[in-house]
């Protein structure tokens, strides 16, 4: 399922999202709300979408940061910021978890993700202080009988440079495959910021990683939630994830520390962008869509869901606003979910996303053929290619 | 050494008719009839322990003591009970002896069992249900068995039930006051790799016996074992782990989903197996027994 993540400048995105049916829930966020505005939001959408997947942030992914960089986030009484180790040590894990979860279950959300603690590596002291975060919000929800109607998500946050080892990555799934609780809330913080898509091939290693994490997870029968995803989550629905949540700007389809802090304001505006379902990709509106489209490529790089009714008939000038482009990504995006998982198998599932792969890469190569200039390639395509190859390795051996 | 049936007898009157059924591990296995009912006497020779077996007298009656409050707090019915004769150390002829009675279970074992052929995948499949049931028992307070293998896994004659018996070797990981990774023990064959690990620091949980079941599994579906062979090391052995690959069960006649079942039971890492018993046994379930 495709999940709405909340961001900076809402305007109503979340509930036309699902108003259309281009997501099937939401996450709403403590760093992007004021808490009055939190619970209002988090009241409509569950007075007006009772049967959605309803769920909030508790951003424990910036526990280490300077409260002054966090926005709304430090308003909330029951946050953290700028723990330093012996603050993380120092930790109450109970009473963390027992305030976050009270307040969220406040909210009507459908599942609670507990608080965690942000992790540097698999295999440091943070790594323990995690499973036992998990442990003591596994405990809190038991405890009482309201959060225990609800499904509890633990927070799993961590570096991606966390996966670049398997050894590290599989000896932690031994311990993380004990937890109790009905899944995980995965947020990776990328070491790159312009690579949402997970495209640089030296980190195709690291992305065969997160799939096999993701993979391993759900084959334990935990659900499994990718947030900060943008059109790459694909692959983590393909090898068992059940969720993706992807927001608006960049910031909230790819989390990296340099954006926290970020200002609200101030800057040039983000271009136009389109999210092309053959290509797998985004492409700038005006130029490379407008290139393509005039090189008589339409049907290659438009389909027929969401607004790519817009882009036929009207080019690639038709008004095109963030709320458009958001609500036709999460279109597509849900197209590509359900075709994706629509077989039963994690093998068949990989097969046909490399087989929609491979056509991104064909109608690529066919661009090239024309001589169609482009400002960006899709490059990301074959750097997945890799990822999956590499995940078949990983499953097969188990190491 | 075994302990003869004389010095069994005189334990007490309640153990009078004590007749020599086994000897394996530190133990030597009688029958005795109380009630009406044939229960198994298990002796131990404590002062065997340091020399013959090695080991520390306060380590084996600790272990002994462990298998009895376990098998006290069991109900299952794929475990033995315990029986009349209440544990306790004596001294006969100047020896040191610890004992203990259980239900004393007619049947094969399912190595005896295996000696005349590879098993059914009915078989297979009711030795999966039924010792999952007894690792399900054993893991819901949190105990390790350690040594699952065919050895160990008998047939009741009176209801054809697999039931897990020796639990002397678990680990109790709610019991803080022993070492939760402690010395190697187990059968090597049957040791999941986890366990045949010297330096692994963590502790070992019920994916570990879930490991060993497969094997056993293996064994009885195919007639050989998924990596030991005769002889070899544990060195070897583990080696053999990392680096073979086991013979597809489909070749073996074993219906798929049983197959898949089986394979997964075995895999090296311990998060690629299934997350406790229960998950095991629905997986086991949602194919009918297994068999497809």
């Amino acid at each position: 399922m495709i999940l709405g993540l909340d961001g900076h400048q809402p305007g109503g995105k979340l509930v036309a999202g699902l108003r259309e049916r281009a997501i099937g829930g939401c996450v709403l966020t403590l760093r992007y709300r004021r808490p009055e505005n939190l619970r209002a939001t988090a009241l409509e959408l569950a007075g007006e979408y009772e049967g959605s997947t309803r769920m909030v942030d508790p951003c424990s992914h910036y526990i280490t940061y300077p409260a002054q960089a966090l926005g709304q986030y430090a308003e909330y009484p029951f946050t953290f910021s700028g723990l330093n180790r012996r603050g993380l040590r120092d930790l109450e894990l109970e009473d963390y978890a027992t305030q976050s979860l009270d307040y969220q279950n406040q909210l009507r959300v459908s599942a609670l993700v507990a608080p965690g603690v942000p992790l540097e590596t698999f295999d440091d002291f943070r790594s323990e202080l995690t499973l036992e975060a998990f442990d003591a919000a596994h405990k809190v929800q038991q405890a009482s009988n309201s959060l225990r109607e609800l499904p509890l998500l633990h927070s799993l946050s961590f570096r991606e440079s966390a996966l670049s080892s398997l050894k590290s990555t599989s000896e932690y799934l031994d311990l993380l495959t004990q937890v109790p609780g009905d899944g995980f809330y995965l947020t990776v913080s990328r070491d790159v910021k312009t690579d949402s898509q997970w495209g640089d091939p030296n980190r195709a290693g690291r992305l065969s990683n997160l799939l096999y994490l993701v993979y391993t997870l759900s084959l334990n029968g935990y659900r499994v939630v990718y947030s900060y995803s943008d059109i790459v989550g694909l692959l983590t629905l393909a090898v068992g994830g059940s969720d993706i949540a992807a927001g608006w700007f960049s910031t909230t389809r790819q989390l990296h520390c340099d954006d926290i802090g970020q200002s609200r304001t101030g800057g040039r505006q983000p271009r136009k962008l389109y999210a092309s379902r053959p290509l797998l990709s985004w492409l700038p509106l005006s130029t490379d869509v407008a290139a393509l489209l005039a090189a008589g490529m339409t049907d290659d790089i438009v389909d027929s869901v969401g607004y790519d009714h817009r882009i036929r008939n009207e080019g690639a000038g038709t008004e095109w606003r963030r709320r458009t482009e958001t609500l036709h990504f999460w279109h597509v995006m849900s197209a590509l979910a359900a075709e994706i998982t629509g077989p039963p198998t994690v093998e068949e599932r990989v097969g046909l996303l490399e087989s929609l792969i491979a056509r991104a890469i064909a109608t690529d190569s066919a661009i090239e053929g024309r001589r169609v200039r482009m400002e960006k390639r899709p490059s990301h395509l074959s750097t997945w290619i890799q990822a999956l190859q590499s995940f078949r390795v990983a499953i097969a051996e188990g190491e | 050494m075994r302990i003869s049936e004389d010095v069994a007898r005189r334990l007490d009157p309640m153990v009078g008719s004590a007749e020599y059924v086994t000897e394996g591990g530190q133990k030597t296995v009688f029958r005795f009839n109380h009630a009406s009912a044939d229960w198994a006497l298990k002796m131990i020779d404590l002062s065997d322990t340091e020399g013959r077996l090695g080991e520390d007298i306060t380590i084996v009656v600790a272990r002994v003591t462990r298998e009895v409050r376990i098998l006290r707090e069991n109900q299952s019915p794929h475990l033995p009970k315990l029986g009349p004769f209440d544990p306790q150390a004596a001294r006969i002829d100047g020896h040191p002896y610890f004992a203990y009675s259980e239900e004393y279970i007619d049947g094969q074992s399912l190595r005896d069992i295996m000696a005349a052929g590879r098993l059914s995948a009915q078989v297979v499949a009711a030795v999966a249900h039924d010792i999952g049931l007894a690792l399900e028992d054993l893991w819901a307070p949190r105990i390790v068995h350690r040594d699952v293998k065919p050895e160990n896994i008998l047939q009741r004659a009176s209801d054809q039930a697999f039931v897990l018996l020796d639990p002397g070797y678990a680990l109790d990981l709610a019991d803080t006051s022993l070492t939760r990774t402690g010395g190697v023990v187990g059968t090597a064959p049957y040791y999941s790799p986890e366990q045949l690990d010297a330096g692994n620091k963590r502790a070992l949980d019920c994916r570990s016996d879930l490991y060993s079941l497969g094997v056993s599994l293996y064994e009885a579906a195919t007639g050989s074992h998924p990596y030991y062979r005769r002889g070899m090391t544990r060195e070897q052995l583990a080696l053999a782990i990392r680096t073979a690959v086991p013979a597809d069960l489909r070749s073996a006649g074993c219906p798929d989903h049983l197959a898949g079942i089986i394979a997964r039971l075995i895999r090296k890492r311990p998060h690629l197996r299934f997350r406790s018993p229960t998950d095991f046994l629905e997986n086991l379930e949602a194919d009918g027994r297994g068999i497809s």
